[in-house]
């Protein structure tokens, strides 16, 4: 890889850590606020509109998703077209558990994030010596594998094609998942902040870059994609197990499906791959066009095309564009055009530098 | 007493012998230069000694230990670390966040790292482009942060490859007096320069590879002489220092 491709690769990596420290500080701030004006829009209005409630609900599961995609995908680079495994056995086992074990419900929860963890470390060394391309080909295959298994060899235990069905009993109302989805959003948020100022983090944007680099200034990258991929796995495991806890129904075709793992790569490319916002902006994003064009559908010379339909091709498409013209996302061109505005601001220290230039170079 | 011992090693692409059977022993506290024309293999013996590329054959020794087939990450953890001939900078870190890289996962782990990279960065003489990010360094910046970097993981033997190559002359002066500080701090050192002035002015003694063979290994004055040396260098005048 020429110095060039390195570069225009970690640009999306760099989109907000060319901030210096201030500027860092000045994102968890604003995160803070960002937190609480949710927590109070929607955790005082919660009682009187349970259509917000319940959208609201499924906007934090989406955006942990995205966040949590981010930590190896984005922040580590290594595209996993997969995640949609640790969903399917996060939910997996925490109904399980908690309908045939008759486990305590937060136990279950815990126990499926774990199971989806160790799942992920069991294939993620082997699979981590693939780079790039091959990497997230296989991420597909073991998706689809997990997908097929819980389908057909473990019908007994999934309930196969017709899913697996939960009593009410230990479900909790529409109000306290929201509020387990609110908290754990919160807390993946600051996860993600935390692992970008950590030494974790550090190592995880170096192997992007550069992986022969980091590993001769003493980098195991293997070891700290596992890391990461591990800690993706256990929160998608949980946003797993809440999902199955409050639809009370499960199917391998739907939470093993490849358009939950394709949803989360979507999110975190819209608003800005390796950023610590872009994953939340994607969210929100998708979340909307998918609560507004879900059921929509256009007559076009006699036939009707539905968008459930062709939301695959369409998202294929934008995924296409915005990696040919702005891999850091919505936060890079956010950041463009800040930065256009800044320039138009500042032309007269440019024209001033651009004289200092031709004095000192004898250029007239 | 030896730091380092290379014995008999070899490496092959295919059946290409990029490396032939090569000996050499680095003292602890050496300067060692490694010349050879084009294509000597110069390049390939740093990367069997880093780690990049295991040993076809033989045993790479560092501090009474076999290092030969290490991952690089190990290699580095044991006291080596290299230098890549075409800069290699993380492009959208920060200076500081490129030698902090090498202070939080090197082989030297104790202190403030922060505080320990900025030292770093005052001893190479970039301290004032600490907040810089690496893709907007010059070339020569670069090859000061390559070697800073380096330098963070707290290394006993640092392996250069051509920090000087490409520099102008002050440049080159600069980097000359840089590596002599270094030693004088007690770090050993192998370098591959093509540079003679530069080769023959730092090394306390000099390893000639040709083909991947080791053709000499002697002070600088000696080699400068050998008619083996000079005919390898065919055409070119390595005495002109």
């Amino acid at each position: 890889m020429t110095v060039k491709e390195r570069e225009r690769q970690s640009t999306a990596a760099a989109a907000t850590r060319r901030a210096g420290p201030g500027r860092e500080a000045l994102f968890a701030v604003g995160g803070a606020v960002l937190a609480a004006a949710i927590l109070a829009i929607f955790g005082l209005t919660l009682p009187a509109n349970s259509y917000l409630l319940f959208s609201g609900f499924l906007l934090f599961l989406f955006t942990t998703q995205s966040l949590a995609w981010n930590l190896v995908g984005g922040y580590g680079g290594q595209t996993s077209f997969g995640h949609a495994t640790f969903y399917g056995i996060g939910a997996y086992t925490t109904a399980l558990l908690q309908e045939n074990a008759g486990l305590h419900p937060v136990l279950a929860l815990l126990a499926g994030a774990l199971g989806a963890a160790v799942f992920s470390v069991i294939w993620g060394y082997p699979l981590f010596r693939l780079r790039g391309f091959y990497f997230a080909i296989a991420t597909i295959g073991i998706a689809e594998a997990t997908r097929l298994v819980a389908l057909s060899p473990l019908r007994e235990l999934t309930g196969g094609a017709s899913g697996f069905r939960m009593s009410t009993a230990g479900a909790g109302g529409r109000t306290s998942q929201y509020m387990t989805a609110l908290a754990l959003v919160l807390a993946t948020f600051l996860t993600s902040y935390w692992v970008r100022n950590s030494k974790l983090g550090l190592g995880l944007f170096a192997l992007n870059m550069d992986p022969e680099a980091a590993e001769t200034l003493g980098v195991d990258t293997t070891r700290l994609k596992a890391i990461s991929l591990a800690l993706s796995a256990f929160i998608v495991g949980l946003t797993g197990g809440i999902y199955a806890r409050a639809f009370l129904y499960i199917n391998p075709n739907d939470v093993f499906a490849f358009s939950v793992s394709i949803a989360m790569v979507l999110m975190s490319v819209i608003g800005g791959v390796g950023t610590l916002i872009g994953p939340i902006l994607g969210a929100v994003i998708y979340v909307v066009i998918q609560d507004q064009l879900g059921a929509a559908q256009i007559t076009f010379r006699g036939q009707t095309f539905q968008f459930r339909d062709v939301q695959l091709g369409l998202y294929g498409l934008l995924l296409a564009l915005i990696i040919l013209f702005e891999p850091a996302g919505l936060v890079g061109l956010f950041q463009r055009v800040a930065g256009r505005f800044r320039r138009r601001g500042g032309t007269q220290a440019v024209a001033e530098q651009q004289a200092l230039l031709r004095n000192e170079t004898g250029d007239e | 007493m030896a730091l380092l011992e290379v014995q008999g090693v070899s490496r092959y692409f295919g059946g290409l012998r990029a490396v032939d059977h090569v000996d050499m022993v680095v003292g602890e506290g050496e300067l060692v230069g490694l010349i050879g024309p084009n294509g000597a293999g110069k390049t390939t013996l740093f990367r069997v000694i880093a780690g990049v590329y295991p040993p076809s054959a033989g045993q790479v020794i560092f501090n009474g230990e076999s290092v030969g087939g290490l991952h690089p990450n190990r290699v580095c953890h044991k006291g080596i670390t290299s230098t890549h001939q075409v800069v290699r900078p993380f492009p959208a870190l920060t200076v500081l966040e490129n030698v902090l890289v090498g202070v939080q996962y090197g082989n030297v782990r104790s202190g403030d790292p922060r505080q320990r990279a900025r030292e770093v960065l005052e001893f190479v003489g970039l301290a004032h482009r600490a907040d810089v990010l690496a893709r907007n360094l010059t070339l020569p910046d670069r090859k000061r942060l390559e070697v800073a970097r380096a330098l963070g993981t707290g290394p006993k033997l640092l392996l250069l490859d051509e920090v000087i190559a490409g520099l102008n002359q002050t440049e080159a002066a600069r980097t000359m007096d840089l590596i002599r500080s270094i030693k004088r701090q007690g770090v050993t050192i192998l370098m591959i320069e093509h540079n003679m002035r530069v080769i023959m002015g730092l090394s306390d003694r000099i390893v000639v590879l040709h083909h991947g063979e080791k053709i000499a290994d002697a002070p600088p004055e000696q080699v400068s002489r050998d008619p083996k040396v000079i005919e390898a260098y065919l055409g070119e005048s390595p005495v002109s220092a």
